[in-house]
């Protein structure tokens, strides 16, 4: 007999001793949506593998699921007989039937499902940026019930920790830093803005609502955070029109993720942008102009004379537009067209010479062919407001970030480049320009969904961490090629991110930090939680770990950004930073994890057993628990059980397990 | 000849607009193809025209100076009603040569060769300063796949590498933002960035000590085996192991610090600025002989959109040409007086020195908050590694709106491109080479359109 089929026995005799004599088919209990779908072989080792199969195959198993020559003959359930073949997985939902519906019209094999260790500790990091507790481990491992993975996702996505996660999210996506190069916001401004965003996910906030609220901001950005966005914008050394083309673009940029609206900031796209984005390179620089003008009556006015004491007083006017009257600055002359034609009128051949100002106008896009406008007495960046958030586009940029966040590559990458025109499956490209998403039906249909959910971001990423196509494993037991990168066939391992290594260091050697931040009254004990990644300031302590989060990469929210990309000065601070992790190694502070082992006189196998729970988030397995044991067993001199400790915690804290969300 | 790029007519004002992240954004590289294919081999073709290249450099300094420094008051000099009389324009040789802003340098200007008739495509910061780092166009197919142009010269370097080599190929001192690593090249190739300090590497030694380190470094690797041998979790987890490797190499050859460290006396003579470290550094590293052997040295800073002038404006030109000067000129002198590898050969000799920015600033009167805005028109400075001083290739007009020549026959004026294919041919590269082991499947030209012949070393200058 075959091992899976002599393990689908032995959890079958377990399954029946557990729920006693199974009466009719219809008691059987079956769950409300399949979430854990088995295929393929199992390549791992241990009880707690064979565990995953006898779960997962027999509970999601109705009695009667079997067609006829449907390799599924007979119900486990029913403590019958061996189990025929293995059972098709249903892919349902959203996601799942378009990831996989795509797989098979391909031919090619999805990776295994991830096991319940690398599922908690993925859908941990990814949902609340810190690895899960080891207590939260150990009960995960041992629940038998089947709705787990999906009531887990619940679970994350109520705690404090989404909120700190997803608001340095929002930090990144808006950029929020007190001392930029242009568009200064101060500390006072950027810790609001860090607090609006904290407020607006501890309330549930609706996406869009945020969207409105940014870019209708005002106020003292000290105090009304979301007016942030504006003073983020503004463009030193060069006239006001120079803020409202950077507030254009950055709208392009946030809401409705395309970038190409910086390039016709300066120009138009036509011959620049021909071979890079179809949809920009037929914009003009006057139509983004009609964008900027949005924001033609709003001014920001500097308040205080101190770093430490300025923020920004946000306001909006009721006259006034576009001018095009500026010949110096940032950018190429806006000028009005001379009377008498002396030729082609540059960049807006058609303008009469009586235009000398611009009024407020959306940029069509396929979806969104009658552009818009302010209303009678509408104001200027309220109906931009209303327009972004109603463009269809607003919803598939955000749900393409998301998907991003939790699927490492988005189904547009890279993701500030969507090309309205190569989007829509209904209405593809001319000539050889591709849809540019790999699932463009999906990113369609996810966008309608977002929408028609109330752009309610727990709703989304909780819809995108139940698929099994979320839950599909890192390792790859075929042969890879590159065609399965477009079809998500595993799941992609990244880096971890600067705060999140940091924070899963502290967690895992039992060592927070307490991390002072300007403006800040009391401290923070996560890198998660810092407002800025130029912060934590102050003293040699803070100044080693924004040294060490400054070797990951964070970058710094202005034209550096943030990476994934490893390197030696990395591995340097991993291997031999000795004010933040030899510290948290060591046996000497008695909260470490290492000392708290140490004082209990604990046993090698506990040692090892609880350094791999609480630093890799799962037990070792058993060639891995042998090995590790070993190390305590026959020591030579100059090694003792502390040392050993020590350095056991010091090898996992280096692991591409550990450093790697996979 | 085909010239694909023509100066286009429109007058340049740009502005800071694109910043490096979005520009990168808007690349049309799609997918990271790469993700989870073994590492490149080494496959080549053979040019299609063999060409020669001069292996007349054992190394190469590449001295970058993102933000585009204003050709017109440096390399290429006019002078006219804006001139400040405190640059005290000088004739030497055959260069007019901005004494007051560039003394030290103009004692080296019979080894410095000047380029004048360069043009840039594009006058967006982040797009031109990823176009000369990869010397390609970053939008361009291969754009999002193209390594440094110090990760190839590593990767072609490193069949010399010895018994003594242990530092990284390719070393970026003062690294800049946006510095370009090793693109779809394994990530043995990607630039070391170090911060020069005066103690040398930062967190090179264990604090808990060698043996306990070593104790240490064999757990990890036999507990981690399993994860550190090919590639079960993709590219970017094994480009983390390959990195520990070489941080590991290093770590056993902590005597590698002394090419780091410096005295405060040498760091005065540099000029003592981040600058002026990082050259002294890199003569250091060089001299060293221990595998470094592309230097990456980055100053930036020269955006200078208003008061270029002024000497209390915060950065004005006056303030950053002392920090290059300080820092370039003494590096070219020790550069000359320490002996190169090769017997008779000093280490200038041995190591072609570059100076770019990514593009020009507007000639003649200033602009309207007395700066200068970005221009396609600059220039490049060179020295050593075989390139003959004392000469200026191509020429500009009067006020250097124009280029007037080439400098290289059947050109109408010279690109990054031909930068790239010139540093090429000195370290004995072969400039047309075309790789197939790309992830896009497309082939990787060292420089696209080499291999037909569109651009080429500047041979003048040799």
């Amino acid at each position: 007999m075959s091992r899976r089929r002599s393990v689908l026995l032995l959890g079958s005799f377990l399954l029946a001793a557990a729920l006693g004599a199974a009466g009719d088919d219809e008691t059987v209990p079956s769950p409300a949506a399949p979430d854990c779908a088995f295929r393929g072989t199992v390549d791992r080792d241990g009880e707690r593998v064979r565990l995953d199969v006898a779960r997962t195959a027999l509970l999601a198993v109705p009695a009667h699921a079997a067609a006829a020559g449907d390799p599924v003959r007979r119900s486990p359930a029913r403590g019958g007989g061996p189990v025929v073949g293995e059972r098709r997985p249903v892919y349902e939902g959203i996601v799942d039937a378009e990831i996989f519906g795509a797989m098979k019209a391909a031919g090619f094999e999805p990776a295994r499902p991830a096991s319940d260790a690398e599922f908690l500790r993925r859908v941990s990091l990814d949902l609340t940026g810190r690895i899960p507790d080891p207590a939260a481990v150990t009960a995960f491992l041992a629940d038998f019930s089947p709705d787990k993975r999906s009531r887990l996702v619940d679970q994350l996505l109520a705690s404090d920790a989404f909120v700190s996660r997803w608001a340095q999210f929002f930090d990144d996506l808006l950029r929020n830093t007190a001392f930029p190069d242009s568009g200064t916001l101060y500390v006072r401004g950027r810790n609001a803005f860090h607090q609006y965003f904290v407020d607006a996910l501890r309330a549930r906030k609706p996406y869009d609502v945020m969207a409105r609220e940014l870019i209708t901001g005002a106020g003292a950005t000290d105090a009304a955070g979301a007016a942030n966005f504006i003073v983020r914008n503004i463009q030193s050394n060069g006239p006001i029109q120079d803020t409202y083309d950077n507030l254009a673009a950055d709208t392009g940029r946030v809401f409705l993720g395309t970038n190409a609206l910086f390039c016709t900031t300066c120009h138009n796209g036509r011959g620049h942008l021909d071979a890079i984005n179809l949809w920009g390179s037929g914009i003009t620089r006057q139509d983004l102009w009609g964008m900027s003008a949005f924001f033609s009556r709003t001014a920001a006015r500097r308040q205080g004379t101190s770093n430490a004491d300025s923020y920004y007083a946000v306001s909006d006017g009721t006259s006034g537009n576009y001018s095009l009257n500026t010949t110096t600055g940032n950018k190429t002359a806006r000028t009005p067209c001379p009377p008498v034609p002396t030729g082609p009128c540059n960049p807006y051949p058609t303008n009469p010479p009586t235009l000398t100002s611009i009024s407020p106008s959306y940029v069509k896009t396929p979806a969104n062919p009658g552009g818009g406008a302010p209303g009678t007495g509408e104001g200027y960046r309220a109906a931009l407001a209303r327009l972004v958030t109603a463009d269809p586009l607003f919803a598939e940029a955000a749900v393409n970030r998301l998907w991003k966040e939790l699927f490492t590559l988005g189904l547009v990458e890279p993701v500030e480049a969507l090309d309205p025109a190569r989007l829509d499956p209904a209405n593809p490209p001319p000539g050889s320009w591709t849809l540019q998403p790999t699932h463009p039906a999906l990113l369609k249909k996810l966008g309608a969904e977002f929408a028609a959910h109330g752009y309610d971001l727990r709703y989304l990423l909780g819809l995108l961490a139940k698929s099994q196509a979320y839950q599909l494993s890192s390792f790859y037991a075929g042969s890879w090629s590159d065609q399965g990168t477009r079809l998500f066939a595993r799941h992609f391992p990244r880096r971890l991110r600067a705060e999140e290594l940091f924070d899963a260091l502290t967690k895992a050697t039992n060592m927070p930090a307490s991390m002072t931040v300007s403006g800040y009254t009391s401290p923070v004990a996560w890198a998660a939680e810092l407002p800025d990644v130029s912060e934590p300031t102050g003293g040699a302590t803070n100044g080693a770990i924004r040294s060490f989060l400054n070797n990951f990469l964070r970058g710094d929210r202005d034209t550096d950004e943030r990476s994934s990309q490893f390197s030696i000065l990395q591995a340097f601070s991993l291997l031999n930073d000795s004010a933040v992790v030899l510290p948290r190694i060591s046996s000497i502070p008695p909260t470490s994890a290492v000392a708290k082992l140490i004082a209990k006189n604990a046993a090698p196998s506990e040692i090892v057993d609880t350094l791999y729970l609480g630093t890799l988030s799962r037990p070792p397995a058993s060639e891995e628990r042998a090995a590790a044991v070993a190390l305590f067993l026959n020591l030579p001199p100059g090694r003792t059980k502390t040392t050993v400790a020590e350095d056991l915690q010091f090898a996992l804290l280096n692991k591409v397990d550990f450093l790697f969300n996979y | 000849m085909n010239e694909k790029r023509s100066a286009p007519a429109v007058s340049p004002f740009e502005g800071p607009g694109l910043s490096r992240r979005a520009f990168l954004e808007l690349s049309a590289g799609g997918l990271v193809a790469s993700w989870f294919l073994p590492a490149a081999h080494t496959a080549r073709a053979a040019s299609v025209a063999a060409v020669t290249p001069r292996g007349t450099a054992r190394n190469a300094i590449f001295v970058y100076l993102p933000g585009a420094p204003s050709q017109t008051d440096l390399w290429d000099l006019k002078e006219g009603a804006w001139t400040p009389s405190d640059f005290a324009p000088t004739t030497i040789g055959a260069v007019r040569w901005p004494q007051g802003l560039l003394p030290k340098l103009a004692t080296h200007l019979p080894d410095i060769a000047l380029v004048r008739s360069m043009r840039s495509p594009a006058l967006v910061h982040s797009l031109g300063q990823t176009w000369v780092q990869i010397s390609r166009s970053p939008t361009g197919a291969t754009g999002a796949i193209a390594p440094n142009i110090g990760a190839v010269a590593a990767l072609e370097l490193s069949a010399g590498r010895g018994a003594g080599d242990v530092l990284p190929g390719f070393l970026a001192l003062n690294p800049p933002g946006g510095l370009v690593g090793s693109g779809y090249f394994p990530s043995t190739y990607a630039p070391f960035g170090v911060q020069p300090t005066s103690t040398g590497l930062p967190l090179l030694t264990h604090k808990d000590g060698a043996a306990r380190f070593a104790l240490r470094w064999q757990d990890l690797n036999a507990l981690d085996a399993k994860l550190r041998t090919g590639q079960p979790l993709g590219k970017d987890a094994s480009d983390a192991v390959a990195f520990y490797q070489q941080a590991k190499s290093l770590m056993d050859h902590t005597e590698v610090n002394a090419l780091f460290a410096y005295a405060t006396a040498d760091s005065q003579r540099y000029g003592s600025t981040s600058f002026g470290n990082a050259c002294l550094v890199a003569k250091q590293v060089l001299a060293g002989n221990r595998g470094a052997r592309f230097v990456q040295l980055s100053l930036g800073g020269w955006d200078m959109h208003s008061n270029i002038y002024n000497r209390s404006a915060g950065t004005n030109l006056y303030t950053l040409a002392k920090v290059l000067d300080d820092g370039l000129g003494a590096l070219l002198s020790d550069l000359k007086a320490t002996p190169g590898a090769t017997p008779g050969r000093s280490l200038l000799d041995e190591t072609l020195v570059f100076a770019t920015g990514e593009f020009g600033r507007t000639v003649a009167a200033l602009n309207g908050q007395l700066g200068r805005d970005h221009f396609f028109g600059y220039a490049v400075l060179l020295a050593g590694g075989g390139v003959k001083g004392g000469r200026v290739v191509g020429a500009t007009d009067a006020t250097g709106a124009k280029v007037t020549e080439a400098g290289m026959p059947g050109r109408t004026e010279l690109h990054t491109e031909d930068l790239a294919c010139t540093v090429y041919s000195a370290l004995g590269i072969d400039w047309t080479t075309v790789r197939h082991d790309d992830p896009l499947g497309r082939g990787f030209e060292y420089v696209p359109f080499a291999k037909d012949g569109v651009y080429a070393p500047i041979d003048p200058l040799f």
